[in-house]
C-alpha cells in the first residue's frame, strides 16, 4: 500500500469508523468528532501534496482491478475538494462544539455520529470512480444530510422532508441513468464507460443515460428551476449545518455533475446540450440572485446565494461546450472551493450574529442588526470573496472562468456571469449595510458567539489565502483533470 | 426483454407522478419506491440480456435493495415525526407523544409559517393570514 | 502559470534596483496592512487612542512617500505567489501618483485622528481606513493590471466603510449610489481584464503589454471602469453625494487620492497608444471634460454646503483632467507634456482638495482669535485650484494650456480652459464664501492634531511641487505662464462673482443654495417593493410540488431532446 493509497483509505474509513463510535460512545463523540476531523484535514493535505507531486492517485480496492472490482481515483480536482471537505470538517467541528458549549447536549449523540458519516459520505464521492459507487456515496451524503436538518425537530421536519424527496428523486434518476449505461456498455468504471461513448458518441442509450444522470445531479445541486427544498433546509437548519451543506453537499453533487460531462460524457457536450444546460445555469445564477436580494433574513440571503453561485459554477458547462474545457474546469472547481470556504464563513458569522442577539438574523433597515466585530470582519471578508474581489479565492474562479468563456467566444455565460457577480454584490451589500459592528455583550451567548466567529475568520481568511496560493493550486489542478 | 424494459420505464413514470402529485406522505414514500424499483427491474433486465447471465447487475440490486430500505426507513421515521408534530399543533389531541408531540407541534407551526415563506414572514409579500401546517399538507399535495 | 514578466527581468531589476529601494516599495505595500492587523486584531479600541491613532494612520503612507522620492526606477519587489504572480515597483508615470497619495494620506490620516478618535467606531474607522490605504498604495505601485485591479477593488469596498461612518440616513443613501456604480465599474473592468487575459494569456496583463494589446472592447470597458471612478460627467453622480456623507478626512482623502486611481488607471492604459488614438474620440473626450469642468462648477455654486461645492470642484477638476487625457491620447504632439500635467495636476489639485475639506473641518470648532488666521489660510489651496501665480496650480495649469495649444482642438480647447478657470475661480470663491459663513461651534476648540494635519496639508503643496519637477522630469517642459496671463481669468472670475453677489444682495435669488435630495425617490421604493412582492410571490409557486414535478419532466425533456442524434 503506497502512502496515497493509505491517505485516499484514511480520509473514507476514519470518518466512518468515528460516525459508529460516536454513535456507541455519546460521551466522547466531541472528542471522537475532533480527532477524526483532524485525521481527515491532514490525510486530505497529505493526499494533495501526493497528487501535486505525483499525479492522481489510483488504487484498487482489494487487488480486483476495474471492470470488476471498486477503482478509487484521485486527481487533482477531487484532491481539492476533499482538502475543502477537511479544512471545512475541522471549522463546522469547532463551530459546533461553541454552539452547543459546556452544557448538556441531547443532540449531540446522534449530530457527531451523522457528522462523521456525512464526511465519510464526501469523501467516498470524491475518491471513487466508479459509476454505481457514486450512488451508494450520493445516498449516504443524502441521507446523513437530511438526517442533520431534520435534527432540531420542529419547523426543521417540513424542510427535510421535502429535501428528502428531491434527493431521493435525484438519486433515482441517476440509479436509472446508469442502469442503462450499464445495460448499453457492460462497465461501470467512470474511464471505461468514456472510452465506450467516444467509440459511439450517437447512441441512443448513452444520450438517455446523459439526459437522467444530468437532470438527477440537476436536483441535488439546486440548479433553478429545481432548487425548491435548498432554501428552507439551509436557511432553517442551525448554523453549522447550514455551513457543511451550502459549502460541501450541494457543491459534491455539482461536482459530480461537472466530472461526469467533462469526463466520460465529453463527447456528448455539443453546442445543443450547452444551450439547454446555459438556460438551467443561468436560471439559477439570476433567480437565486433575485430572491437572495429580496429575503429578509439574513440565513436566507445566504441559503438563495449558494443556488446563485452554483448556477456560476455551472455555467462551466456551457463554456466547455464551446471549447474551453481545461478553463471550465478549472474555473469551477477553483470557485466550488473558494464558494465552500467563504458561504460556510457567512454562515458561521450569521450564526455568531444569531447568537449574540438571542434571535434569528433578520435585516432591519440599515445598520439594525448588531454584530459582533469579529463576525462584522469575518463577514465582511468572506463577502468579498464570494463577489469575486481580487485578490480572493472566488476573484481567480470568477477570472478563470470569464477567461475561458472569453478565449471560447461564449459572450452569453460571459455576461451571465458578470450579471450574477453584480447580483452577488447587491445582495451582499444589503446585508452588509444592515449590519453595523458593537461590541458583543457579555452573558451566555457570548462565548457561542466568540466560537463560531473564530471559524468563521479562520475560514474567511482560507478563501482569501487562496489567492496567494493560487498557483499551486492550480498546478494541483493540472494533475489529471478532465478525463478520469 | 423489451417489454420488461418499457414496464420499466412505465413504472418510472407512475412512480414520478405519484410523488409530486400523491396527497399524503405515505403515498409519495411508496411512489418514491415504485421509482427505485423501476431502477431495479431496468438492471435486471440488463443482468437477463448478456448471455451467462451476468452477475454484477444483481450485486447492484441487492446494494440498491439495501440502500433503498435504509432509505424508506429514514423517509417513514420523518413522517411520523411530522405527523406528530402536525397532530400537536393542531390542538389537544396530540397522539401519542402527548405533552411532548403538541409542545413541538407549537413550534412546528410557528416555524412552519416561517419556512414556508422562505424569509417573507414580515407580512409584505404575503396576503392574508399565514399559512397553518394543514395548508402545507395541500401545497404538498396540490 | 508564469509570472507576466520574463524571469530575467527580476533579477536584474533586483541589481539595478539595489536593497533600500526595494525594502521601501515592500514597507510600503506592507506597513498600512501591519496597521490593519493591528487595529482588527487590537479589537474595539483600546488601542486606538488619539496619540496610537495619530501615529499609525500618519506613518502607515510614509515608507510610499519615501519610496515616490527615493526607490529608483528598477527596484521592483516581486510578489510572485500573488495571484499569477505580480511586480511592485515606481515608475515615472506612477511617482507623483504615489506622491499625492502618500502626502495626502498621512496628512487626512493625522486629521482624522484628531477628528475621529474621541467618537464610538473609531478603530471600524481606522480599519476601513488602513485597507483603502493599503489598495491605493498597491494599486500606484502595480505593475500588472491584474495587482492594480486587486488594489482598486480593495481601496474601492474599503472606502464605503468610511462613507458611511456617521451612518445617518444621507450616508446611507449615498453609500448605496456609490456602491452601485463601483460595482458596474468593478464589472466593467473585470471584464476587460479578462478579454486582455483570454487574448494574450496572463502575460498580457503587464501594463506595458496591456497598453499596446488591448481590443476595442476591453478599452470601452476600461474607459467605463476608470471614468466612474474619476467621476466623469454622466457617472459623477457618487461623487458628490460621498464627499458631502463622509467625515471631513475621508473625504479629504476620497478627493485628493482615490478618484485619482481612475486617472492613473486611464494613463497607464491610454496614455501611451502606439500611435495616436482616433482624433474624433479624443475630441469628444476633451469635450466631455470641458463640460464637466463646466457643469461641476456651475452645480457647486448652486448646490447648498460647503461640503458639496467643495464635492461638485472635485467634479470640475477631474473634468479638467480628462481633458488632458484626451489630448494625451490622440494628439501624439501633445503627449508627453499631457500626461506629465495629467500626473502634476492629480498631484496638486490631491492636496489643494485635501486643505479645503481639513479647512472646512476646522472652522466649524470654536477658534476665537485664530478664526481670522484660518479663514485666511484657508484662500491658499483655493487659489491653488484656480490656478493663481506662485502656488501649484500655476504650474499645473501651464501644463494645461501648453498641452491645449499643442493638440489639434487648439481653437476651441484653449477658450474653453479659460472659461474652466473662470468657473473654477467662481466656485472656488462660493465654496470660500460657503466656509466663511458657516456657524461657528459654541465650544470646543480643536484638538492641536488638525491644527498640525491642517498647516501640513497647506505647506505641502509647495514641497511636493519642488519634489515633483525631480521625480517627473517630464514637468520641467512646462513652461510657465507669465502673471498678468495667469492672473486675468482669475480677476474675470472674481468679478463675475462679485458682480452675483451684489445682485443676490438687492433680492436676486440666482445664489439662493438649494439643498442636495438626500432621500432616495419614494416612487423607486414602492416599486422596489413591488418587485420584491412578485419575486416571493413567484417563488413560492415555483415550491409546490406539482409544479416541481412538471418543471423537473421539462428538464429531462429538454435535456433528452437536446441530447437525442
Amino acid at each position: 500500500m503506497t502512502a496515497g493509497e493509505a491517505a485516499a483509505a484514511a480520509v473514507f474509513a476514519i470518518p466512518l469508523f468515528g460516525g459508529v463510535s460516536a454513535f456507541s460512545r455519546p460521551r466522547a463523540g466531541r472528542a471522537i468528532a475532533f480527532a477524526c476531523a483532524a485525521v481527515f484535514f491532514v490525510a486530505a493535505a497529505a493526499l494533495a501534496s501526493i497528487v501535486w507531486a505525483r499525479g492522481p492517485v489510483e488504487a484498487a480496492i482489494g487487488g480486483w482491478p476495474a471492470p470488476v472490482g471498486i477503482a478509487w481515483r484521485i486527481d487533482g480536482p477531487s484532491a481539492l475538494m476533499l482538502l475543502l471537505t477537511g479544512a471545512l470538517g475541522v471549522a463546522v467541528t469547532a463551530a459546533r462544539a461553541a454552539e452547543v458549549g459546556g452544557g448538556a447536549d441531547p443532540e449531540g449523540r446522534l449530530f457527531w455520529s451523522l457528522w462523521l458519516f456525512l464526511c465519510a459520505g464526501l469523501a467516498a464521492l470524491f475518491v471513487v470512480a466508479d459509476a454505481f459507487h457514486v450512488y451508494v456515496a450520493l445516498e449516504l451524503v443524502a441521507l446523513a444530510a437530511v438526517a442533520l436538518v431534520a435534527l432540531p425537530r420542529g419547523a426543521a421536519l417540513v424542510a427535510a422532508w421535502r429535501y428528502f424527496v428531491a434527493t431521493l428523486v435525484g438519486s433515482t434518476l441517476y440509479l436509472l441513468g446508469v442502469a442503462v449505461l450499464y445495460g448499453e456498455y457492460g462497465a461501470l468504471d467512470l474511464s471505461l464507460i468514456g472510452a465506450e461513448v467516444a467509440a459511439d458518441p450517437a447512441s441512443p442509450a448513452a444520450r438517455l443515460a446523459a439526459a437522467s444522470i444530468t437532470a438527477g445531479l440537476l436536483l441535488k445541486a439546486a440548479i433553478a428551476p429545481l432548487h425548491f427544498w435548498l432554501p428552507a433546509a439551509h436557511g432553517r437548519a442551525p448554523a453549522p449545518v447550514s455551513a457543511a451543506l451550502s459549502g460541501l453537499v450541494v457543491a459534491a453533487a455539482l461536482y459530480v455533475l461537472l466530472r461526469f460531462w467533462l469526463g466520460p460524457f465529453s463527447d456528448l457536450l455539443d453546442a445543443g446540450v450547452g444551450v439547454v444546460l446555459a438556460a438551467v445555469s443561468a436560471a439559477a445564477a439570476l433567480w437565486g440572485g433575485l430572491q437572495a436580494l429580496a429575503q429578509r433574513e439574513l440565513k436566507m440571503i445566504l441559503a438563495y446565494s449558494t443556488i446563485s453561485q452554483l448556477g456560476v459554477a455551472a455555467l462551466a458547462l456551457p463554456i466547455a461546450a464551446a471549447g474551453e474545457a481545461t478553463a471550465a474546469e478549472r474555473g469551477a472547481v477553483l470557485l466550488l472551493a473558494a464558494h465552500g470556504l467563504a458561504k460556510a464563513a457567512l454562515f458561521l458569522a450569521a450564526g455568531a450574529i444569531a447568537a449574540a442577539a438571542g434571535a434569528p438574523a433578520r435585516l432591519a433597515g440599515p445598520g439594525g442588526l448588531r454584530a459582533p466585530g469579529a463576525a462584522y470582519v469575518a463577514f465582511a471578508l468572506a463577502a468579498a470573496s464570494l463577489v469575486g474581489l481580487p485578490p480572493t479565492g472566488g476573484f481567480a474562479a470568477k477570472f478563470r472562468l470569464l477567461e475561458g468563456a472569453a478565449a471560447a467566444g461564449a459572450w452569453i455565460p460571459a455576461a451571465l456571469i458578470l450579471a450574477a457577480t453584480a447580483l452577488t454584490g447587491a445582495y451582499l451589500f444589503r446585508a452588509f449595510e444592515g449590519m453595523a459592528p458593537a461590541r458583543p455583550r457579555p452573558g451566555a451567548g457570548a462565548g457561542r458567539t466568540r466560537g463560531l466567529s473564530i471559524p468563521a475568520l479562520a475560514l474567511a481568511a482560507g478563501a482569501w489565502a487562496m489567492g496567494f496560493a493560487l498557483q499551486w493550486l492550480e498546478a494541483l489542478l493540472e494533475r489529471g483533470g478532465g478525463t478520469p | 426483454m423489451t417489454l420488461y424494459a418499457a414496464l420499466a420505464a412505465a413504472l418510472f413514470a407512475i412512480g414520478l407522478h405519484g410523488v409530486f402529485a400523491g396527497r399524503h406522505r405515505l403515498r409519495k414514500i411508496l411512489a418514491l419506491n415504485v421509482m427505485t424499483t423501476a431502477a431495479f427491474l431496468l438492471l435486471v433486465v440488463v443482468a437477463e440480456r448478456a448471455d451467462p447471465v451476468d452477475p454484477v447487475p444483481h450485486a447492484m440490486v441487492l446494494t440498491g435493495i439495501v440502500v433503498s430500505v435504509c432509505t424508506t426507513a429514514v423517509a417513514v421515521a420523518l413522517a411520523g415525526f411530522l405527523a406528530r408534530e402536525e397532530a400537536g399543533s393542531a390542538g389537544p389531541r396530540g397522539g401519542p407523544g402527548g405533552g411532548e408531540g403538541a409542545l413541538e407541534g407549537r413550534g412546528a407551526a410557528e416555524g412552519e409559517a416561517e419556512a414556508e415563506g422562505d424569509g417573507d414572514a414580515e407580512g409584505e409579500g404575503r396576503r392574508g393570514a399565514p399559512p397553518t401546517a394543514r395548508e402545507e399538507e395541500d401545497r404538498d399535495g396540490g | 502559470m508564469t509570472a507576466p514578466w520574463p524571469a530575467e527581468v527580476a533579477p536584474a531589476a533586483h541589481a539595478a534596483g539595489g536593497g533600500a529601494g526595494v525594502a521601501l516599495i515592500a514597507a510600503a505595500l506592507v506597513l498600512p496592512w501591519a496597521c490593519f492587523l493591528f487595529f482588527t486584531l487590537g479589537a474595539y479600541g483600546h488601542c486606538a487612542r488619539r496619540p496610537v491613532m495619530a501615529l499609525a494612520l500618519a506613518l502607515a503612507p510614509a515608507p510610499a512617500i519615501a519610496a515616490a522620492l527615493f526607490a529608483p526606477d528598477g527596484a521592483k519587489v516581486a510578489a510572485d505567489a500573488f495571484l499569477w504572480g505580480a511586480r511592485f515597483g515606481a515608475d515615472a508615470t506612477g511617482r507623483p501618483f504615489l506622491l499625492a497619495v502618500g502626502l495626502t494620506w498621512a496628512l487626512a490620516g493625522l486629521y482624522a485622528a484628531g477628528s475621529i478618535a474621541g467618537s464610538e467606531g473609531r478603530a471600524r474607522f481606522s480599519g476601513f481606513w488602513l485597507a483603502a490605504l493599503g489598495g491605493n498604495v498597491a494599486l500606484v505601485l502595480a505593475r500588472d493590471l491584474a495587482a492594480f485591479y486587486a488594489g482598486f477593488a480593495v481601496m474601492t469596498f474599503a472606502a464605503y466603510g468610511l462613507i458611511i461612518h456617521a451612518r445617518e440616513r444621507a450616508a446611507t443613501v449615498a453609500g448605496r449610489v456609490y456602491l452601485a456604480l463601483m460595482l458596474l465599474g468593478e464589472v466593467a473592468l473585470l471584464a476587460g481584464i479578462a478579454l486582455v487575459a483570454a487574448a494574450g494569456g496572463s502575460e498580457a496583463l503587464a501594463f506595458e503589454r496591456a497598453a499596446a494589446e488591448a481590443s476595442g472592447t476591453a478599452r470601452a470597458l476600461f474607459a467605463l471602469g476608470f471614468g466612474i471612478k474619476l467621476g466623469v460627467l454622466g457617472l459623477h453622480s457618487w461623487l458628490p453625494r460621498a464627499h458631502a456623507a463622509a467625515p471631513t478626512a475621508a473625504s479629504a482623502v476620497l478627493s485628493g487620492a482615490m478618484v485619482k486611481a481612475g486617472a492613473l488607471g486611464a494613463l497607464r492604459i491610454f496614455g501611451a497608444p502606439a500611435e495616436g488614438g482616433p482624433a474624433e474620440l479624443g475630441a469628444a473626450a476633451a469635450a466631455l471634460g470641458i463640460a464637466g469642468a463646466l457643469y461641476g462648477a456651475a452645480m457647486g455654486v448652486w448646490r447648498g454646503g460647503p461640503k458639496t461645492a467643495l464635492a461638485w470642484s472635485t467634479v470640475s477638476q477631474m473634468g479638467l483632467v480628462l481633458t488632458l487625457l484626451a489630448v494625451a491620447y490622440a494628439a501624439p504632439e501633445a503627449r508627453a507634456i499631457a500626461s506629465a500635467t495629467a500626473a502634476f495636476f492629480a498631484l496638486h489639485h490631491g492636496l489643494a482638495k485635501a486643505a479645503l475639506f481639513a479647512g472646512a473641518g476646522i472652522l466649524a470648532f470654536r477658534l476665537g482669535r485664530a478664526r481670522g488666521a484660518a479663514r485666511a489660510a484657508i484662500c491658499l489651496p483655493a487659489l491653488a485650484l484656480a490656478g493663481a501665480p506662485v502656488t501649484t496650480g500655476w504650474i499645473a495649469k501651464s501644463g494645461l494650456d501648453a498641452a491645449a495649444e499643442l493638440s489639434p482642438h487648439a481653437g476651441w480647447l484653449v477658450p474653453a480652459l479659460y472659461a474652466a478657470t473662470m468657473a473654477t475661480t467662481v466656485l472656488m470663491l462660493r465654496a470660500v464664501g460657503l466656509v466663511w459663513a458657516e456657524p461657528e461651534a459654541a465650544e470646543g476648540a480643536p484638538p492641536r492634531v488638525l491644527w498640525l494635519a491642517w498647516v501640513g496639508l497647506l505647506a505641502a503643496p509647495w514641497i511636493a511641487g519642488a519634489a515633483a519637477r525631480d521625480i517627473a522630469p517630464a514637468l520641467k517642459a512646462i513652461e510657465l505662464k507669465g502673471v498678468l496671463a495667469a492672473s486675468w481669468p482669475i480677476a474675470l472670475g472674481g468679478a463675475l462673482y462679485a458682480a452675483a453677489v451684489g445682485f443676490r444682495a438687492r433680492g436676486g435669488r440666482a445664489f439662493e443654495p438649494r439643498v442636495e435630495p438626500g432621500e432616495g425617490a419614494p416612487r423607486l421604493e414602492t416599486e422596489w417593493r413591488r418587485a420584491r412582492a412578485i419575486a416571493l410571490c413567484a417563488e413560492r409557486a415555483l415550491q409546490r410540488f406539482p409544479v416541481i414535478g412538471y418543471l423537473l419532466v421539462a428538464t429531462l425533456a429538454g435535456l433528452a431532446a437536446a441530447l437525442w442524434p
